[in-house]
Order: C-alpha cells, then structure tokens, then sequence
C-alpha cells in the first residue's frame, strides 16, 4: 500500500489551503494556473509521495489533470472555498476548511504532515495572494470554531 | 495475458474476414448534419463489426428511460464527430494551407472514426466500472504509460494501435492507394497527441472546443428533447490556427476568434443544461447504480457475463473483457439465468424501468443549517467519498447493515456524481486581433470568464443520493439509519427536504424536525 493510499485528492487539496501562512488567505488563480503550479511542484523529488494523487496528462500544450481538478471543484462545491465576483478568478480559503482539516484530514494524515506543509509553503509562494483587511482578528492565530475544536 | 494482447484478440475477432467491397462513396442522412459523405475506405473501417457494435451501446446511457427519444447510439455520434472533424480540418485547409491538407482531413476523420471504440455497454456507466479494473488503472495512475488520460480513450487507442487493426488497415492502404495516411499517423490524436506544430490537429479530435463535443451537444438536446441553440456554423467560420511559443517550442493551435465568442458562450451553457437536467436526472442516476449492482453482484458470485455457444465467458476482472459486452449483450444477459434470480430480476427491472428509488437527496439545500462551518465541513467531507468509489460503496453497505438488510445490499446505492469541469473550455485560445495574419492570442477565461460562471452555475445543482428498493418500509428504515450514519460520521444533519417525498409523512419531526 502506497503513503497515499487513503488520502483523496480533495483531502490532500485541503491540507494544502490548510496549512496556508496565514487563515482565511485569498489568493488570485485560474485552475489552469494552479495545475501548473502542481505540476512543477510535485514533480521535485522531494513531493513525490503526493504526487500519486494527482496524475498529469502531459500531452497538451499544457499540463492537465482531472484528478487536481476534480479536487478543485469539490471544495468549491462544498463552499471549501469561496470564488468572488464578478471575474470568478479570486479564491477565499474558508473557515469551514480549517475545520474539516483539523476534524477529518489532519487525523488521516499521521507521518505526512511536514511534507503537507512544506507543499503548502510552496504552493503559498506560487500563488498571487490578494491582501485585504484581516477576516481574523489580528493577533487571533485562527477563528473562533476552530479553537472550539481544539478545546474539545 | 496483457491488456494489450487482451485488446489485440478482441479487435482481432471483430475485424476478421472483412471484405474491402467498395470503391464508391457513400451517403449517410443524418438528423443534426444533414447529408455526409463517407469515402471507400472510411466505409470499411465503418462497416466492421469493430464500429458496427456501437450501434448497439446507447450514447447516452440510460438517459433513455427518462428521455424516451433519447436512444441514439454511439455509431450516430461517432459518423457525426467524423464529418465534423472534417469539416474543421476543410475550414482550415482553406485558410492555411501551409499547415492543414488532404492528409489533415483524412487524419482527424479516421481518428474521429475510432475515437469511440472503446465504449462498453451503456457507454459512461461501464466506463465508470473498468476505469479502476488493475489492468487499466496502472496505465492511467502516475507514472503508468498513460498517465491522467481518460478509459475510454485508452482503450479506444488501444484498439486503433493493435497489431490487428494495423493488419487490417495496411489491406485498406494497399486496396485504396489514395489513403494518405497509417495508424501511426491518426491514432495518437484519440488521446489528444500530436507534434507542436501539429497541434491544431489534436485540438480537432480532442481540444476545448473539439468535433465530439460539437457534436454531442445538438445531438443529445435533440434526442432528449431539451432545446439548445449552438450556432455551430458560425463557431466553424470562426476558427483558425495561430502560433504560441511555450517551453521552447513552436505550438500550432487552434484558435478561436472574437466572432466565436457567442458561440463558445452558448456552448458551455448548453453542456451545463444538459449535465443538469439530463445526465445527473435522478431517474438516470438510479439506472446506473443498477448496472453496478448488477456487475457487483457477477464479481461476488464469481460468474461470468456472455457465457454461451460462441463466447467462454468474462469475468470483467480486466477493462478489455468490457469490450465484448453492449448494451444488447447486458439485457440479453438475462436469459442466462433462471427467471427468479437476482440477476434476471435486475436486469429485467431495467428492461420494464421498475427503478431504484430515492431515500434521500444530499446537496447542499438539504443540509440543515448550511451556513455553519461545521456542516459544510462535514458535507465537504462526506462529498469526498466520490473519489472513492469503493468507500462510497462501504457507507452504503453500512447504512444497508443498520437499517437490518440482513447483508441483502443489491438495492441500497450512494450516488455522488461527478461534475463537469469546464476548466477546457476556458482554455481555449482566443484570437484578440480582427487578423488571422498578425494574431494577438489570449485564454478565453483572461478575456471573459466564461468558464467561470458556468463552473459556478453548475455548482448549485450538484446533489447526491441514497437510492433504495421500491418498498416505503424498507426505505424508510433506510433513510433512518443514513440519517444517523451521516450525523455521527460526519456531523451532518439534514433538513426534511433531503427526504424522499413519499417517506416523508413516515419520518417524524422529532427525528428530521420541519
């Protein structure tokens, strides 16, 4: 059985938004060019293990994978993240998806979790973050629920 | 045995004493096109009971038993794509005839031809199925020869690439000399590969804006009965092939100008439709959690399907065993088996449309309280379970176990449909410049986010269900126990909406309040 085995694209999509610098992050992207940022990020010898969950198709005339994007729209479908009006293409990082992470995935993830978060500082640094006042207090390292979690 | 060798005896078999008859043309009378043109040798690639077989596999499934008209085939579908990948490839030859000729046509036409060979009975339905069969899936995962490409098209190119089909078409090219063109030539098209400089020919078979996709669209909305308006012509008037300089390499593509925009719009809202209310019916989604559970069952008894005077028999363990079943083959299925059995049973309850039923839908309007991040949290969780089919399988069995199904789990199926993505769409590259001489490009989703808004569009109607068998009681108990397994696994509670309309006035307010 593979490192990956039981953890899903759209599982390991949210690890990635969850483990973000910083809660609640907008960022500016289009699915083709998060597929790109993947795509040369999982394929350093260092991301291999994650790189299973999403296999590219290489022959277009750029790289594509339906896996990734099956990811994608599931956390828009389950409002993971939110897109904002009205060119579609700005992207918040719920607080929905803190606690699906801390409640379902992080559990899932056991001896990943600094592989996971490394993949995320990167992805972070490929992406075009959108700054605008804090949806966190400042100071508040997460939202209120997710600490509710925490506590319990 | 490989899946390769596998593929190489089917075609083998299906492509067998084939008479090269013909050296005239023929015409075919088609609902959407109109009259098309076949040429001698495209007739015996066509008249082969390698292409013949899709007569007997529905293009869109069971949408048929919703939609009666619905039952065109796979054999329309794929004349119509042949005669439209044609006729991209004429417009084209006619603007640039530096990159597209006689052998473009004949290239994107035969690859259109093939394209869809790999279809198994009730087309999508089973490709579902032999997708994760080892065989196939260990080309399709990671690293594997055809890594993040769809089943079908695999087989499909498979087929087109097999040392039988190679056999036959060198007697096509040595019958017809004016055949320009070898398997190596068209084959890799089917899967979307051709050369940079070549790539507008890819983009004709399988491209964001491709022959199969302006040809399905019509055809289904017109076979369902669900009005699309695709101005088809004038998106054809509207195409052209730019250059694109990407890693280095010279990219010839097919591009869309400022003109095809309305075009492309109509498009995406037409596939939208047609996801939303044809494809993802309720009605068609419960069809095709019986056909699994009818290929379930045949894996747990370990018995094989087309087991008769001709065929051994296949136990579909491989994805190209697949090949050898359609959708006549499935409901002839039936009388293989004592009138009585499970097997009979469902596939007889197809045939006369006694249909799985609806406990429960789950989407989003039906989670009580959607707002609240520890439901969404859990209705994203559960939601993530249609990437695992075998889990979704699991939670099914499980809510069948609580609600005392005595491990009788034939009936009771969770459903969460894939989405379209209309990510393609948005990439297709558009031409700025009112010239096709000095072209100024750009991805359709920087200039309009089109793709966008349909993406969102699509999201509100995506739902999920708990299908079970016709009784109120047993349902009932069913929706009960899915009630419970849903809260305590992932915290998500239902409203009363989510509740099928029939059990409703069974279910009382204390355990789904109002």
């Amino acid at each position: 059985m593979n490192a990956t085995s039981n953890l899903y694209g759209d599982e390991l999509l949210s690890a990635i938004f969850a483990n973000f610098s910083s809660p609640r992050l907008k960022f500016k992207t289009t699915e083709s060019k998060l597929t790109g940022v993947f795509f040369k990020l999982l394929g350093q010898p260092k991301f291999r293990p994650l790189a299973k969950q999403y296999p590219f198709d290489v022959d277009g005339y750029e790289p594509r994978s339906k896996a990734l994007s099956d990811a994608f729209q599931s956390l828009q479908q389950s409002r993971m993240i939110g897109r904002m009006n009205p060119d579609l293409v700005v992207y918040e990082v719920s607080e929905a998806l803190e606690v699906r992470y801390q409640k379902f995935i992080e559990p899932k993830l056991k001896g990943r979790k600094t592989i996971v978060k490394q993949l995320a500082e990167e992805v972070e640094k490929h992406l075009d973050i959108v700054k605008s006042r804090a949806t966190v207090a400042p100071g508040l390292g997460i939202p209120k629920n997710v600490a509710k979690i925490q506590d319990r | 045995m490989s899946l390769k060798s596998k593929i190489d005896k089917f075609v083998g078999l299906h492509l067998d004493g084939i008479q090269f008859y013909t050296e005239k043309r023929k015409y075919v009378h088609d609902p959407i096109w109109g009259t098309i043109e076949l040429y001698p040798h495209e007739c015996c690639v066509l008249d082969s009971p390698l292409l013949q077989r899709l007569r007997q596999i529905h293009q869109t499934g069971f949408v048929y038993a919703t939609f009666p008209s619905a039952s065109h085939t796979r054999f329309e579908h794929t004349i119509g794509v042949m005669h439209l990948a044609g006729k991209i490839a004429s417009t084209l030859k006619e603007r640039h005839p530096k990159d597209a000729n006689e052998k473009t046509i004949q290239k994107v036409r035969l690859a259109a031809l093939l394209h869809d060979t790999g279809h198994s009975a009730f087309s999508h339905t089973s490709e579902e199925i032999f997708e994760s069969r080892k065989d196939l899936h260990d080309l399709l995962k990671t690293g594997g020869e055809f890594q993040g490409k769809g089943a079908g098209e695999v087989l499909s190119y498979l087929i087109a690439t097999s040392q039988a089909f190679r056999k036959f078409f060198r007697k096509v090219r040595k019958q017809y000399p004016k055949v320009l063109v070898d398997v190596n030539d068209f084959a890799p098209l089917i899967l979307g590969r051709a050369d940079p400089e070549k790539r507008f020919e890819a983009d004709i078979i399988s491209g964001p804006v491709d022959a199969d996709k302006l040809d399905y669209f019509p055809r289904d909305g017109r076979a369902s009965g669900v009005e699309l308006a695709v101005d088809i012509e004038r998106l054809l008037h509207c195409l052209s092939i730019a250059s694109e300089r990407r890693a280095g390499k010279n990219y010839r593509l097919m591009v869309v100008s400022r003109g095809g925009f309305n075009a492309i719009q109509q498009l995406l809202f037409a596939r939208a439709t047609l996801f939303a209310s044809v494809y993802h019916h309720h009605k068609v989604r419960a069809c095709d959690c019986m056909v699994k559970a009818c290929f379930e069952h045949f894996s747990e008894k370990g018995m094989k399907f087309k087991k008769n005077s001709v065929y051994p028999g296949f136990n579909l363990k491989s994805a190209a065993d697949f090949l050898f079943l359609t959708d006549t083959d499935f409901f002839g299925e039936a009388y293989n088996h004592k009138c009585g059995s499970l097997t009979h049973q469902l596939i007889h309850d197809l045939v006369y449309r006694r249909l799985f039923k609806r406990v429960l839908t789950i989407s989003r309007n039906t989670v009580r309280d959607f707002d609240n991040s520890q439901q969404k949290a859990g209705y994203s969780q559960f939601f993530n379970l249609r990437a695992c089919p075998e889990a979704m399988r699991a939670l099914a069995k499980k809510i069948a176990d609580k609600a005392k199904f005595g491990g009788k789990y034939t009936k009771v199926w969770l459903d969460i449909p894939r989405e379209p993505s209309f990510r393609k769409a948005g990439d297709s590259m558009v031409n700025m410049s009112s010239r096709t001489s000095n072209p100024r490009l750009m991805k359709l989703e920087s200039v309009i986010p089109i793709a966008q808004w349909v993406d969102t569009y699509q999201q509100y109607y995506a739902q999920s269900f708990l299908f079970g068998p016709e009784s109120v009681a047993e349902r009932r108990a069913l929706a009960i126990s899915a009630l419970k397994i849903l809260e305590f696994e992932y915290g998500l509670k239902l409203n009363r909406d989510a509740i099928a309309e029939d059990l409703r006035e069974f279910i009382s307010e204390k355990i789904v309040p109002a």
